[in-house]
């Protein structure tokens, strides 16, 4: 099973790439409130150089990403607004947790709630799985609710509308599922009755069946952490050098060529 | 009625709730029902009766023909709508949201390789 470290490194691998093009965005707008508002704003007798030229296009470019995030969040929220809403038949205890029952005509297991994440079943599920099965869906799902998944994915799922990173929920998903089905089949003590549950559900991700089957996963290795969080780092003083210092510093410029380096080894080792 | 009943918006179901409690019943009741809280803006009776042929297009009433007018007569009952809009909310929200708002055991995958396939319902069966 996938272990804790695995599990951070991928999705570090994903936080990274959230992180980096979010604070990127947030230099080039500290870049822009000190030190080229005016200029960008057209104020009198200040002359456009290329840097200004520059940053005004990706401060276009940050608000386009702005709008579209912002209207992703709008559609999270009303989804969760739903959730919240949806009707509990009953409350049941299956194993050591507490589950909401819901209605529904699919047999469906699901973890909801950004705050207080609850596990839902379906009814249909119910008829549908043993009591070993359901049992490991719902470790695997206070699992999600543990970790607050459903606030990670909300999450990755703004930034993938804001920022065009298509596949990222979905990986953010898988990632999240190896983790919980670890943690079902640790509180089970054998993964047949997940990989059951898997077959009287729906036939889940391939990564999920090479997991159960102890299979390698492509987990990404130590040296591409390193480069994502030396590239994290660097950003993060450049965002902080560019906020505190009095004059502009033309530290883009300066520290961008040095980030590119563990960028670049980031990407090539995590192929 | 097989599929599932629709959400209904303010008025409607404000007009459903009375119909569930009337029973069979006129138009011209619906709207004395509607209007008797004091505290709320009157309602005319044709913007009863149009939101009752709204509901009437969407399965909810039926109309039967009167030789001075028409009766209505609710087709399921109030704890049948609601169970079946219970039963319908988590197909819709997975169906307008995607499958990603709810973080759920099954989300839909690729189909399988024969052999991962064959491999998980070997672990499956123990």
């Amino acid at each position: 099973m996938i272990g804790a470290a695995a599990v951070r490194r991928l999705e570090l691998a994903l936080a990274g790439l959230v992180a980096t093009a979010a604070l990127l965005a947030l230099v080039v707008i500290v870049d822009v409130l000190r030190f080229h508002a005016p200029a960008i704003l057209g104020g009198e007798g200040v002359t456009l150089d290329r840097h200004t030229v520059a940053l005004a296009l990706l401060l276009a470019v940050d608000a386009v990403v702005g709008v579209r995030a912002g209207r992703s969040l709008a559609r999270q929220a009303a989804a969760q607004r739903r959730l919240r809403r949806l009707a509990v038949r009953e409350l049941r205890t299956v194993g050591r947790h507490t589950v909401a029952i819901v209605g529904g005509s699919q047999p469906r297991a699901f973890c909801a709630g950004l705050v207080r994440p609850r596990v839902c079943v379906t009814e249909p599920a119910l008829t549908r799985l043993t009591t070993g099965e359901l049992q490991a869906v719902v470790e695997h799902e206070v699992c999600h609710a543990r970790r607050r998944d459903p606030l990670r994915l909300a999450i990755a799922q703004i930034a993938a509308d804001g920022f065009g990173f298509r596949g990222l929920p979905a990986r953010q998903a898988a990632v999240a599922d190896l983790a919980a089905d670890a943690a079902a089949v640790a509180a089970l003590g054998s993964p047949q009755p997940l990989a059951a549950a898997m077959v009287r559900l729906r036939e889940p991700a391939p990564e999920r069946i090479d997991h159960l089957l102890g299979r390698p996963l492509p987990v990404p290795p130590r040296t591409v952490s390193a480069c994502a969080l030396t590239v994290l780092g660097g950003l993060v003083a450049l965002a902080v050098a560019l906020a505190l210092l009095p004059n502009d510093p033309a530290l883009p410029l300066l520290l961008l060529p040095p980030l590119a380096v563990p960028a670049l080894l980031a990407v090539r080792a995590a192929r | 009625m097989p599929d599932a009943p629709p959400a209904l918006p303010k008025l409607e179901r404000e007009v459903m709730e009375r119909m569930w409690e009337l029973g069979q019943t006129s138009a011209r009741a619906v709207v004395e029902a509607v209007n008797a809280d004091p505290s709320r803006s009157p309602r005319a009776y044709t913007t009863v009766l149009t939101i009752m042929q709204r509901l009437e297009a969407k399965g909810l009433l039926e109309r039967t023909r009167g030789p001075r007018f028409d009766l209505y007569e609710p087709v399921i009952s109030r704890a049948e709508y609601v169970r079946a809009r219970a039963d319908a909310e988590v197909d819709e929200i997975v169906a307008e949201y995607g499958e990603l708002a709810l973080v759920q055991f099954a989300r839909h995958a690729a189909a399988l390789d024969p052999e991962r396939r064959e491999a998980l319902r070997r672990l499956a069966g123990g």
